[in-house]
């Protein structure tokens, strides 16, 4: 028996959202265990800072700047990374976000934050899908990893459009492993729980951090590379058989 | 970042239903990475088989013969083990399914059978569990994996009655992942799919599995090895931040 292993030292990974967060610690990560990433963000000056560290230990990492929610952009990304590998492993889609106000009740939501948040969480997805997807099955190999949020399952209050557009996200990752499946691509979600990123202790006070990281059975909030242990997961020839799934990295049912 | 392990190497895994099919699988490559494993099922002889091919190969296998429908054989079951390793870090809970009594219209199900099959698939389960947690609850660590079935989600008519109680073993882990998660013990299940174990081979022939497979979106039917790598994730530290999670390994929502 072959034992599977998590290898990704072969495969070429992109990462869209790969300039902050959990992106950016993704991004790392798979340059670590050898990937060949191409990194794609709006920030060009953040994205060359996540290159220039992902190459540093010894990576093989290329910038490609995209808006995810232009057709054209994505296009292009889609080309480049073959141009310049040759082929797409897996792709990891983690731009995303509630915005600016990330809590808004909905008889107070403007249609242009409705619309934006849409766009970059569920219409992203969508083009990347369906841009890269192309490619994979062509290829008749491919691994795909959306990003989802407890927000998709779980009503929050003042998240009509971040929930509305991460249930999206789920059930096109269930429809689209369906769709896929005959064509040996892969694709599930990942749907972090709170982690504790510079983004997620600047956003909520000590305080309320301390009051959620009480309710999580496992008693902790999560670290970057617990996201990383299910990507790479995901992403290796050791889920082969798993697809269509949305796996909660979040400490624990609540 | 540190690259998440996803190592079992010198880990003490109980594996029962160890004597044929996926549980005779997964304990094979637990050893053969590395892993302490204790063998666990009625039958002597074939446990016998099993650990010697296991240290034919450099692994270590121990042969605790059990009768998983009986709690206080549990209770011994755990004490041998942790006397033996000095302490139990994964539980590999196969032991169950519905065996001979397999395809029976439920308008047949005698009470007998349908006592068998609770004993078996629901019982059994929760008492190796609460068993075996106890001693990871002391350690403060420990990674429980049930091994629930696709026909705990979806409905399969012949399946009605085990059906039920692997719908039941679901939540069962969900709730015990909320109660242990203070302590560090994790609780997750695997839900396969059809697998071409020699008596899935044998009982359900190639025309049934054949036209079974046009239904899974990856086309084929799994094998018991298929359910190694999401055994060995769940098992190690790189998923140490998921728990009450079942993984559906079954080629694809269907």
């Amino acid at each position: 028996m072959v034992v599977p292993d998590l290898n990704v030292s072969e495969k070429v990974v992109i990462i869209t959202g790969a300039s902050r967060g959990i992106g950016r610690a993704l991004s790392l990560g798979f340059a670590e265990a050898g990937a060949s990433v191409a990194l794609a963000a709006r920030d060009v000056s953040r994205l060359n800072l996540v290159i220039e560290q992902a190459r540093a230990s010894g990576g093989k990492a290329i910038a490609v700047p995209t808006d995810v929610t232009i057709a054209s952009e994505v296009k292009k990304l889609a080309r480049t990374v073959v141009g310049e590998y040759g082929r797409v492993d897996v792709l990891i889609n983690c731009a995303g976000g509630a915005g600016s106000r990330p809590f808004i009740p909905l008889l107070e939501m403007e249609e242009s934050r409705w619309d934006s948040v849409l766009a970059l969480n569920l219409k992203g997805v969508y083009l990347c899908c369906r841009e890269i997807g192309t490619i994979m099955a062509k290829q008749r190999y491919g691994s795909i990893i959306n990003f989802s949020s407890g927000a998709g399952t779980r009503p929050v209050q003042g998240q009509t459009h971040y929930g509305a557009a991460k249930a999206g996200v789920n059930q096109l990752t269930r429809v689209l492993a369906v769709e896929l499946g005959s064509s040996n691509v892969r694709v599930n979600a990942i749907s972090p729980g709170l982690i504790a990123t510079q983004a997620s202790r600047d956003f909520l006070d000590p305080k309320l951090f301390a009051k959620f990281e009480k309710a999580i059975p496992l008693g902790r909030a999560g670290v970057p590379e617990d996201i990383l242990g299910t990507a790479l997961f995901l992403a290796s020839d050791a889920s082969s058989y798993v697809t269509g799934t949305i796996i909660p990295v979040c400490g624990g049912p609540e | 970042m540190s690259l998440p392990s996803f190592s079992v190497e010198g880990k003490v895994t109980i594996v029962t239903g160890a004597s044929r099919g996926i549980g005779k699988a997964l304990a094979a490559g637990f050893a053969e990475a590395g892993a302490r494993v204790a063998l666990v099922a009625r039958t002597v002889s074939e446990l016998e088989a099993t650990a010697n091919e296991i240290r034919s190969k450099g692994g270590t296998a121990i042969v605790v013969p059990t009768d998983v429908t009986k709690p206080r054989q549990l209770a011994e079951m755990t004490r041998k083990i942790k006397e033996e390793f000095g302490r139990i870090d994964v539980l590999l809970n196969v032991a169950g399914g519905a065996g001979d009594i397999w395809v029976m219209p439920p308008i047949d199900m005698p009470e007998e059978h349908y006592d068998e099959l609770d004993g078996r698939n629901f019982k059994a389960v929760f008492f190796c569990n609460q068993a075996v947690a106890r001693v990871m609850i002391e350690q403060k660590s420990g990674s429980i994996i049930n091994i629930s079935s696709l026909s705990g989600t979806k409905p399969v008519i012949f399946e009605a009655v085990v059906g039920g109680f692997k719908a039941a073993v679901n939540q069962m882990t969900r709730a015990l992942a909320m109660a242990w998660g203070p302590d560090n013990v994790r609780v997750n299940a695997i839900a396969p799919g059809l697998t071409l174990t020699d008596r899935v081979k044998k009982k359900m022939g190639p025309e049934f599995i054949a036209n079974f497979s046009q239904g899974i979106p990856l086309r084929r039917p799994a094998n018991p090895e298929d359910h190694l790598g999401p055994a060995l994730f769940l098992a190690s530290d790189a998923s140490a931040y998921i728990t009450g999670m079942v993984i559906p390994s079954d080629g694809g929502p269907q």
